[in-house]
């Protein structure tokens, strides 16, 4: 397909789009508003290239959710976080993890179906659930590594055990189900 | 073909992201990236923790195969081995004359859990007469987590036949030749029935309760009342489909030359039929699906209903005059609905009055015709037309055939009445 048609299919796409799947799209700019603020809060400062960067790949991923460019997203956030700070682990975090997932889950609903589908409210209070879930999961190990951080404790040992044990179990988990079967 | 579950770039993603987060905590002792990653990675987890067996299998299929224009059936949506799926999108191929609802045909279902077949319904509208396929488009399924993604795969067409929706029409004038044995049109022979003949001397064989006494005391002989005998009458219908003028746009919309056409033969054999006369039917232009014989009662209406719903505006435009033969009883009355611009529904019609039968011509030229196009030139050139179309109507009328304008109810009162009276009139004969 050449590039005008794809395009041309994209805008016929994106001119049937549904109320829903409009609100899910500017939820994933929200989402990545929601952080660049969080992390401005939280003491770190963007050049404007870099913002128009985010822009740019916000505005893909919002427009094509199932696509990579959410992938992308999702890294260049978390990438300028791990270089423009050091050992944030202020209320800021909890807020930037939060708009992370809500980019995240946003992005997974809108890539549902064609740009017209309309999710149920079941499915939709289903997602929510979800979402809470994985966000309380960041919790135990924001308030762990909190308290390490309390007791001053040697290069963050006791964070660095856990981080390794969730890395160990997830490589395992990846591992065990990494090839699909058909 | 055997369609395999993949990963969704959410999956991709929520692993990815979750994977490099825990990496770079774990290199860089950096719990703060840890927290940001431990969200993804119980998406992640979830999805991957219900990752799906076996593919489901995917078909649509129709409630009702045909529908009458306007109506509306429903798309089934069927898919099974659907233990995995927790949500699930049909997109329907949007096609001309149907509606869906909703308008873009994408309807989507969350699955109960561990329901091995689940099916649901998109409500389809036929807005044209016709043979046309549906249910045609892609299917797609999602594992819970939106983890992983089965299709989109493309489901097969159904062909559904939209019947003509019968316009409005009444005749309270009856068929000029009532020929057949029972019926509701008066006959010209005496015999049992409603309207008044003649009060004649009474003969053996009368019944008493005919007996006119007012008459029979005047006179001083018995006289008794007779009365019409009422037969059926036999009504050929000719639809020329040589010629299609106009852009037809559905039931809503603007209607071209053969909408007209099918509409009226429906309205007027749905008329004759419930009277019980026999109707049957002759499209010109048609190869195919182009004869029907006489009948009567519903189920001859359905048919012919079918008929016209297959009706192909110029598929066959050889229409041989030599061979053109109706093969019609006598009496019968021939009602040819066409727009008279083809030589061939012209020959077709001289033909029928050469062979004795009562023919009307309704003209089926729409009163506000859409040519679909502002070209002056397409609209010069119609002018044109309708300047030979004139010449072949005055060839028509010359034959002793009336022509009547499509107009709904009463269009062929007064063409009927005139007929009847002419069969009906003292005529010279040769001895």
């Amino acid at each position: 397909m050449s590039g005008s048609a794809r395009s041309e299919r994209l805008l016929d796409a994106l001119s049937r789009l549904s109320p829903q799947q409009a609100a899910l799209r500017l939820l994933v700019l929200l989402g990545a508003a929601g952080f660049l603020l969080a992390e401005g809060a939280a003491g770190a400062s963007f050049s404007g290239w870099w913002l128009v960067a985010v822009a740019v790949v916000a505005v893909a991923a919002a427009v094509l959710p199932d696509s990579f460019a959410p992938l992308a997203l999702v890294l260049l956030l978390g990438g300028h976080w791990a270089f423009e700070l050091r050992d944030e682990l202020g209320g800021w975090l909890l807020v930037a993890t939060g708009c992370l997932l809500v980019a995240h889950v946003a992005s997974a609903l809108a890539s549902y179906g064609p740009t017209s589908v309309v999710l149920d409210a079941g499915l939709l209070r289903l997602w929510a659930v979800r979402g809470a879930v994985a966000a309380a999961a960041a919790v135990p190990v924001w308030a762990l590594s909190r308290v390490g951080a309390a007791f001053d404790l040697p290069s963050g040992g006791p964070v660095l055990a856990v981080a390794l044990l969730v890395l160990l179990g997830w490589a395992v988990v990846l591992g065990r189900h990494a090839v699909t079967r058909s | 073909m055997n369609h395999p579950w993949r990963p969704t770039p959410a999956l991709v993603r929520a692993g990815l992201a979750s994977m490099a987060g825990a990496v770079a905590a774990v290199l860089l002792g950096r719990p703060d990236l840890l927290v940001l990653a431990v969200p993804l990675a119980v998406c992640a987890a979830g999805a991957v923790l219900t990752r799906p067996a076996r593919p489901p299998r995917a078909a649509t299929d129709l409630v009702h195969p045909s529908v009458r224009e306007g109506e509306g059936t429903l798309v089934r949506a069927r898919l099974t081995g659907a233990e995995d799926v927790e949500h699930a999108v049909v997109a329907l191929t949007r096609h001309r004359f149907l509606a869906y609802r909703p308008a873009g045909g994408v309807h989507g279902v969350t699955v109960p859990g561990g329901a091995p077949t689940v099916t649901w319904d998109v409500p389809v509208g036929s807005l044209h007469w016709g043979r046309r396929l549906v249910g045609d488009g892609l299917v797609s399924a999602l594992t819970p987590w939106a983890g992983y993604r089965w299709g989109p795969v493309e489901v097969l067409a159904q062909s559904l036949l939209t019947l003509p929706t019968p316009g409005r029409f009444d005749a309270r004038s009856p068929a000029p030749h009532p020929i057949g044995l029972v019926g509701t049109h008066p006959a010209r022979r005496q015999g049992e029935g409603g309207e008044l003949a003649t009060i004649r001397p009474f003969a053996p064989g009368d019944r008493l309760r005919r007996v006119q006494w007012r008459v029979s005391l005047r006179t001083g002989t018995l006289h008794v009342t007779s009365t019409l005998a009422e037969e059926d009458s036999s009504i050929l219908l000719v639809v020329d489909a040589v010629v299609d003028l106009g852009v037809g746009r559905g039931i809503h919309g603007s209607a071209s030359s053969l909408d007209v056409a099918v509409r009226a033969a429906g309205a007027v054999a749905e008329h004759y039929l419930r009277q019980g006369d026999r109707v049957g039917l002759r499209v010109l232009g048609t190869a195919r699906h182009g004869v029907l014989p006489m009948g009567a009662g519903t189920r001859h209406l359905r048919k012919l209903l079918d008929t016209l719903a297959q009706v192909t505006p110029g598929a066959d435009r050889l229409v041989d005059l030599t061979r053109l033969r109706f093969g019609l009883a006598p009496g019968t009355v021939a009602i040819v609905l066409s727009p008279m611009l083809s030589e061939e529904a012209i020959g077709a019609t001289l033909s029928l009055a050469s062979g004795g039968v009562t023919v009307v011509v309704v003209d089926t030229v729409p009163e506000d015709l859409d040519l679909g196009d502002d070209d002056p030139a397409l609209h010069l050139a119609w002018r044109m037309r309708l300047l030979e179309r004139e010449d072949l109507l005055r060839q028509v009328e010359a034959a002793g055939i009336p022509v009547v304008r499509w107009r709904g109810p009463g269009t062929l009162d007064e063409v009927l009445r005139g007929l009847g009276r002419r069969a009906a009139a003292p005529r010279m004969v040769r001895r």
